[in-house]
């Protein structure tokens, strides 16, 4: 009985390591940091994802994808310590849960960068735009229209 | 009183019947307790104090009483299978409150305090959102501008576009 519990427990951690995503989590992290702004919005309207028209993504406008949501956090701080731990802890995320790197702009000191990676759901598309003194990252989920 | 005093001796050695211990309880009682047996007297009156002590009776409910004793076994393995369900099921359908998938649409934090007003949060959510995706509309502006010049300028499409041209005129012509 003992041998049957522990193998349930190792299962149990196994799926719980799997399913967190590490960008997720860092979203989670600093939400209620004060250093830090955090926006959630449950669902994208069709309106929102039209006003969407800088990205350069066609599925942006593609009728048959639905929004997940949408959640964005910003760092808006003169520590450039601060600025590069983060910057760092979110590329660490990005490479820890397997995101594809679409982009790379660069204009200047400003730099923006997008990511994506198919999921169980859908997509999942990430914009990091990294501006001296303004770090933004923006998670975007999408799901095909059943 | 010899008497007494053997059974004195005898009852601190443990060896007196229980005749000769009720003798010596009747006698401590009594008022005609010689001097030189006083100090013992506050020892028998102790033991007849402690009989009518009677001790207090508990009593099992009854229906506690046909119950069987829950082995700790069955108790730690009962809690160990709820806390890997609980665990489980917390893992694959995760409730995210404050720390994720909120119950309303929008949830918004600034600078660590949260927005609690919906309509304000709906309000700073949008802005922001606007924010970020004026920033990368800015940034791809160029690109965009490119790949618009990049049409323009492609050679099989102008030829394309003259030869038909040259068409119509030789059509016209004719």
């Amino acid at each position: 009985m003992k041998k049957i519990l522990s193998i349930l427990f190792l299962v149990t951690v196994f799926v719980a390591g799997a399913s967190a995503q590490q960008l997720e989590k860092l979203f989670d992290k600093y939400m209620e940091d004060e250093r830090f702004n955090y926006v959630y919005q449950k669902k994208a309207s069709m309106m929102d994802r039209l006003n969407d028209t800088g990205n350069v993504d066609v599925w942006v406008f593609d009728k048959s994808t639905t929004s997940l949501g949408r959640q964005m956090l910003t760092l808006n701080s003169t520590d450039k310590s601060l600025d590069e731990s983060f910057t760092r802890e979110v590329e660490n995320a990005l490479k820890a849960d397997k995101y594809e790197q679409v982009s790379i702009v660069r204009n200047g000191k400003n730099r923006v960068e997008t990511y994506e990676k198919n999921t169980d759901k859908g997509i999942a598309k990430v914009s990091f735009i990294k501006n001296p003194g303004n770090i933004m990252v923006t998670l975007n989920v999408y799901a095909p229209k059943k | 009183m010899n008497n007494i005093d053997n059974i004195l001796n005898n009852y601190f050695e443990g060896k007196t019947l229980p005749e000769e211990e009720s003798r010596l309880k009747e006698y401590f009682r009594s008022s005609t307790v010689l001097p030189q047996h006083e100090i013992y007297k506050p020892l028998f009156i102790a033991f007849d104090k402690e009989k009518q002590i009677a001790a207090p009776v508990f009593e099992i409910p009854a229906e506690k009483n046909r119950k069987k004793p829950f082995p700790i076994r069955k108790l730690w393995i009962a809690a160990a299978s709820i806390a890997a369900v609980t665990l489980l099921v917390v893992t694959l359908f995760p409730y995210k409150n404050k720390t994720g998938v909120p119950s309303g649409d929008y949830l918004v934090f600034i600078n660590g305090n949260e927005v609690t007003n919906p309509q304000k949060a709906q309000q700073y959510a949008d802005k922001m959102f606007m924010q970020a995706d004026e920033i990368i509309r800015t940034s791809y502006k160029p690109i965009v501008e490119a790949n618009v010049i990049q049409t323009k300028m492609d050679a099989d499409r102008i030829f394309d576009d003259l030869s038909q041209k040259i068409n119509y005129m030789e059509s016209v012509k004719q």
